[in-house]
Formats: C-alpha cells, sequence, structure tokens
C-alpha cells in the first residue's frame, strides 16, 4: 500500500493528520467500549437478580393459582371464554442510550384493573378474593417477565454493539494505526533519501562548476599576465570558502 | 315424626342409603392425608391414592399423573357412583339426586355454550368438563347462527334436564325490562337483551334460580329430610350471599349505591326482590337482614349486617378483608413466600371447614335425604383436598407453609365434638 504513495511532503502532512486522527478515534471507541461494557456488567447483574426471583414468583403465583382453584373451583373455563383480543395492558417500548447505543426498554402500560370486565364477577359465589390475589400475582409475575424479556433484549444488542467496537477498536490499534505510522515513516524514509540525494546532486554539480572554473582559469593562466593573474587567486580563494 | 319416618323410610330408600352409608368407608382418613403430604412427587402421590377408592380409577394413567387428569378421574368415580344410586333409587329420591346435580349441569351448558360461541371444537369442550355435571345430551349443543339464547334454548335447550331453569332466567330477563306492552318480545329482543349478559352472569343467575327450585323441591319431601336439606340450603345460600357481598365490595360497579340496589341484588338468592314471584327466597338472613345486608359496603357493615348469626363468628376469623390491604402484602416482602400465607384464613378457608362441619352432621343423621347431598359435597370437598395437596407436591412447596394443613378431613371436626362431650 505505502508504495503506491507517492512520498512527497505533503502526504507527509495528510499521514500526519490521519495518525492524529486515528489516535483520537480509538480514545474515544476505548472509552465508548468501557462504558459499554459497564452497563452490560450491570444489566448481567440485574439479569441474574431477576432470573432468580422469576422462580420464586412463579412458585408463589403457581399456589395462589392452586389456592383460587381450592377456593372457587375450576375456573379456568371461564377466563378462557372471557378472553378479549385487545386488553387493557399493553408493551411500551421506549429507548436508553448508553453511549450512543440506543437499548430498548420494555414496560406495561395501561391499567390491569378494568372496571368493566366481566372477570371480576369469577368467583363471586365463592373464591373472588383468592382470584383476585392470584391475578395480582401473576401480574406480577408477568412484569418480571417483561423486566427480562427487556434486560435479555439489552443484553444481546449490548452484546452485538460491544463486540463491534472492540474490533473497531482492535483494528485501530492493531492495524490501522501501524499502518499509518509504517507510512509515515517510509514517506520521512523516502524524504531524508531525496533530501540527501539533492544535497548530493548539488554538490557534483558545484564541483562541476569548481572544475571548469579551475580549467579555465589554468587556461586564462597561460593567456593572462601577472595581476589579471592575483586577481583571479583571490576570487578562487573566495569562492573556495564560500563553497566549503 | 321420626317415627314415622323410620317405619316407612327404608321401604323405598333403605337401600341407597345403605350403599351411602358403605361408601363412607372410602372417605380419605387422616393417615392417608399424612401420608399424601409425606410424597415429594406426583408418583409418589399416585401411588398412596391407588391405596384408596381411586386406586381403580387412577391405576391406569400414565405416570406422571397429570393433576388436571387426576381431578377429572376423582370426578368420575363420584360420578359413577350417583348415578349408580340413581339408578338403584325410586322417586322422589331419584328427582332428588338428579336435582342435586343439576347445579353441575347448568355449569357445563354455559360452558359448552360459551365454547361453542368462541368457535372451539366439541370434542374438546366436552373433554374439559366437569365429570358431576355431564349428560348426554350435552352434545346436542352446536354452533346456532349469532349468539342467540333465544333459538338456542328454542332448539337445545327445552330438552335438557335444566331447559326448565334457563326458561325461568329468559323470563326473569324479559321480566326485569318491565312490562312495557310498546316493546315486542320476539326472539330479536331476547337476543339483545342477552347481549347484555356475560357467561358468568348467566351462570350465577342460572345457579341461583336452581338453588331455589331445588330448596322448593326439598320442601315437598318428608320431615326429617325437609329439615336436614332446609338447613342445608339455607346456610348454603346464605354463605353465597355472604360471599358474593364480600367479594364485591371491592368491585366498583356492584359496591356502589346504584349497584348495591340493583345490580348485585340479582345474583344474591335471599335478596332478590326482582324475582320474588319466580322463586322461593331462602336463606336465614331473609328477610330480617335485607336492609343492612343490601347497604354493606365494607367488610365492618356485612359483620354488622351478620350480627347474632353465627356467620359473624365466622366472619371474624377471616383475615384477609378487602379493601384494607396491609402495605407490604406484595410490595416490598419478597422474601420467603411462606410467611405472607402465615396464619391466613380467607373467607373461603372459613367457609369450606363451617361447611364440612355441617355436612359431616347431617351425614350422622338418619332417614332423610340429606345424606345424598352431604355425600356429594364432602366427596368433593375431599376432591379438592386432594388436588390441592397434588398442587403443593408438585410445585414443591416448602413444608413450612400453613397451606399444608389448609384441607379439611371430613368428620374430622365432628369427631372431635362428639369427644368433647
Amino acid at each position: 500500500m505505502s508504495k503506491a504513495i507517492l512520498p512527497s511532503r505533503m502526504n507527509l502532512a495528510v499521514f500526519k493528520q490521519k495518525k492524529i486522527g486515528a489516535k483520537k478515534g480509538f480514545d474515544l471507541l476505548k472509552k465508548k467500549s468501557d462504558a459499554l461494557k459497564k452497563s452490560f456488567r450491570e444489566i448481567l447483574a440485574k439479569i441474574l437478580e431477576t432470573k432468580k426471583r422469576m422462580g420464586k414468583e412463579f412458585n408463589l403465583a403457581l399456589i395462589s393459582l392452586a389456592e383460587a382453584n381450592f377456593a372457587a373451583g375450576d375456573f379456568s373455563k371461564s377466563v378462557l371464554d372471557s378472553v378479549k383480543t385487545r386488553t387493557n395492558v399493553r408493551l411500551n417500548i421506549s429507548s436508553e442510550n448508553v453511549a450512543g447505543v440506543h437499548l430498548p426498554i420494555f414496560s406495561l402500560r395501561g391499567d390491569a384493573d378494568d372496571q368493566n370486565d366481566d372477570r371480576q364477577m369469577l368467583g363471586l359465589t365463592g373464591g373472588g378474593q383468592a382470584i383476585q390475589r392470584c391475578k395480582e400475582r401473576f401480574q406480577k409475575f408477568l412484569k418480571i417477565l417483561v423486566d427480562i424479556a427487556s434486560l435479555q433484549t439489552q443484553f444481546i444488542t449490548l452484546d452485538e454493539v460491544i463486540k463491534v467496537t472492540n474490533r473497531r477498536v482492535n483494528a485501530l490499534e492493531y492495524v490501522v494505526i501501524p499502518r499509518i505510522e509504517f507510512t509515515i515513516s517510509y514517506i520521512e524514509k523516502e524524504l531524508d533519501e531525496e533530501s540527501r540525494e539533492d544535497f548530493f546532486r548539488l554538490k557534483k554539480v558545484t564541483d562541476n562548476k569548481k572544475n571548469e572554473k579551475i580549467e579555465s582559469q589554468k587556461i586564462a593562466k597561460g593567456n593572462d599576465d601577472l595581476p589579471e593573474q592575483t586577481e583571479s587567486i583571490f576570487g578562487g580563494e573566495d569562492e573556495e570558502e564560500l563553497l566549503f | 315424626m321420626l317415627g314415622l319416618e323410620m317405619v316407612s323410610f327404608n321401604a323405598d330408600d333403605g337401600y341407597p342409603e345403605a350403599i351411602i352409608r358403605s361408601l363412607r368407608k372410602g372417605f380419605l382418613k387422616e393417615e392417608t392425608y399424612n401420608q399424601l403430604k409425606a410424597c415429594s412427587n406426583l408418583n409418589e402421590f399416585k401411588l398412596v391414592l391407588e391405596d384408596t377408592d381411586y386406586g381403580s380409577y387412577i391405576v391406569n394413567e400414565a405416570n406422571p399423573i397429570e393433576i388436571v387428569v387426576l381431578k377429572k378421574k376423582c370426578k368420575e368415580k363420584l360420578m359413577s357412583e350417583i348415578t349408580h344410586l340413581i339408578g338403584q333409587s325410586t322417586q322422589p329420591l331419584t328427582g332428588f339426586l338428579q336435582m342435586m346435580l343439576h347445579g353441575y349441569q347448568i355449569e357445563n351448558v354455559v360452558g359448552v355454550i360459551e365454547g361453542v360461541k368462541n368457535d372451539q371444537p366439541l370434542e374438546l369442550l366436552l373433554k374439559g368438563l366437569d365429570p358431576l355435571g355431564y349428560f348426554p345430551e350435552l352434545k346436542n349443543i352446536r354452533t346456532v347462527e349469532g349468539d342467540d339464547y333465544a333459538t338456542l334454548y328454542q332448539q337445545v335447550l327445552v330438552d335438557l334436564p335444566i331447559g326448565n331453569y334457563f326458561r325461568k332466567f329468559l323470563e326473569v330477563c324479559i321480566g326485569s325490562i318491565g312490562n312495557d306492552g310498546a316493546i315486542k318480545k320476539d326472539a330479536r329482543f331476547i337476543s339483545d337483551l342477552m347481549k347484555d349478559y356475560k357467561a358468568e352472569k348467566i351462570k350465577n343467575m342460572l345457579k341461583k334460580i336452581w338453588i331455589g327450585e331445588f330448596h322448593r323441591y326439598c320442601m315437598q319431601l318428608p320431615d326429617v329430610s325437609r329439615q336436614v336439606m332446609d338447613d342445608l340450603l339455607k346456610f348454603e345460600s346464605d354463605c353465597m350471599t355472604i360471599q358474593i357481598i364480600f367479594n364485591s365490595i371491592d368491585i366498583k360497579g356492584l359496591s356502589d349505591a346504584r349497584g348495591r340496589e340493583g345490580e348485585r341484588r340479582k345474583y344474591i338468592n335471599n335478596l332478590g326482590k326482582l324475582f320474588i314471584n319466580l322463586i322461593s327466597i331462602i336463606g336465614y338472613l331473609y328477610p330480617d337482614r335485607d336492609r343492612e345486608l343490601t347497604e354493606a359496603d365494607n367488610f365492618d357493615k356485612l359483620k354488622d349486617a351478620c350480627k347474632g348469626f353465627e356467620y359473624e363468628r365466622m366472619l371474624q376469623q377471616v383475615s384477609d378483608i378487602p379493601s384494607s390491604k396491609q402495605g407490604g402484602d406484595f410490595g416490598g416482602k419478597n422474601d420467603g413466600g411462606a410467611n405472607q400465607y402465615a396464619s391466613t384464613m380467607s373467607i373461603d378457608d372459613v367457609m369450606f371447614t363451617e361447611k364440612s362441619k355441617r355436612y359431616s352432621m347431617a351425614f350422622e343423621n338418619q332417614f332423610h335425604y340429606g345424606v345424598f347431598y352431604a355425600y356429594l359435597k364432602l366427596r368433593e370437598m375431599e376432591i379438592k383436598n386432594i388436588v390441592w395437596l397434588a398442587e403443593l407436591v408438585s410445585i414443591g412447596v416448602p413444608r413450612q407453609m400453613p397451606g399444608w394443613s389448609k384441607f379439611v378431613v371430613p368428620f374430622k371436626y365432628h369427631k372431635e365434638e362428639v369427644q368433647q362431650n
């Protein structure tokens, strides 16, 4: 790659700029990845806690269902029959911005207790309270499930973003920046080389010029008088001092 | 009076009663309950049950047995006993036994109608029914155009044993609108009317009609039967009334002033002025406490309304009172679910215990039909107990939870009382 780059001063400036940009990007991405990792761990801890709670809540919900069944007889059919296509409880999706990543947050919205709901009539002749309790338990359980769903989705989203970010960080750190540095050093080397070549060429030219002068002086010596000679010697010395 | 019963009772009803007496042996004993409690999984649970009367019904079920199946099998056993009894009995006992089952049949019919309305396959519906309320004609309920009870009634319900109740129900519905001649009372009108009624309401009202009819039937029976059944049904319907008021305290539509006067009364057996001509009004609380009960919109008022009756004592045992929920009940206390159940007696538990006691007592009397009713109810409670324990075993509830002793062993209380005397 670097071979294709014309080693010019302008390119050097461009690459130096690029290097600064890459460094800056690397720092930023590193920070982002750290921030993501932090919230990732937090979510992980929350998931763990919620999942532990889920088991407990599920058992409680089951017990309360058994209790309701015990008190009110089998009411599952009535519940099934009165299932509406539209419930009052809806799922809300909002999002939270963590270091530029939009994490989905699910939350339940709406009042679970619909006063016009004929399900309230369930167990009117026995077990109504038990059914209500069971309902509350399961509602609580549903909330936990939604929490878990929300956390899991956040977890997955974060996981992907972290992977991408880490890849970018690594790419910057181990590929892009070294490459730019290599290019810069290559250009610098080339430029040095060029300047040395120029210098050498210049020297050669002056050498040649001097030789020519000496030659012409020699010819002139043979032809000219003495005063002319001293003058030319001075001039020659002068020139030599100037040169070296 | 009793002497006369003793002379004539055995002529017709001696054999069925003998059967019942022998079946009494089959009630699970406390030791069996303890064994059931000690089980660690449902397989063991089933093994214990196989040694009881239920054995032959569940022995062929695959392990691990599902609780729904277990419940169904137990009920099937009970149902087969009852049908056997019906087969062995003569009138009026046959009628009594059949009427006894009508309550369950109402539930099934309403369930099937609702299911058919929701396009569920009939086979599936029939499978999920309560075996106690099963009768062959149930298969005849098919989809009728629209959700139209009137047509349904004309085509199907009229042939059912419980068609009578539906007829009364429709009459009540029409009657509640008022006898305004301007409204044509044709099928359309009825179907419009029916849209206002939800399945649960219909069921409650039908059952109310049923219990009234049953009570009236019992009133025609010989003395002892009449007394026992009168007491049981009155007690039951009072319990229902209290339950309805208790449960409706939290429902706004039923406990505000308007709801109390109108809507709620419809479900309450002994307060039904709307139905005054249609069903007999039963219950000890009627008519003395009618006013107080109607006005009860919180637990204390309900308790006041029952003052002087034994219901007051029962209500005092109730510890979970609606509308006064203790703050931490569902909020903060996540740890140790067992604590939440500690020493709470719900109204259902109280009534369950009380009913069990009553039925046990009724069973001890002789020469009356109440035994059959008590047998049915006690067995039903026993099945409830079994299912409850099975439920606890399958969830694996810790032993210290008080729920383990929630069930009531039939005859236990009676025995204690006998020992005390």
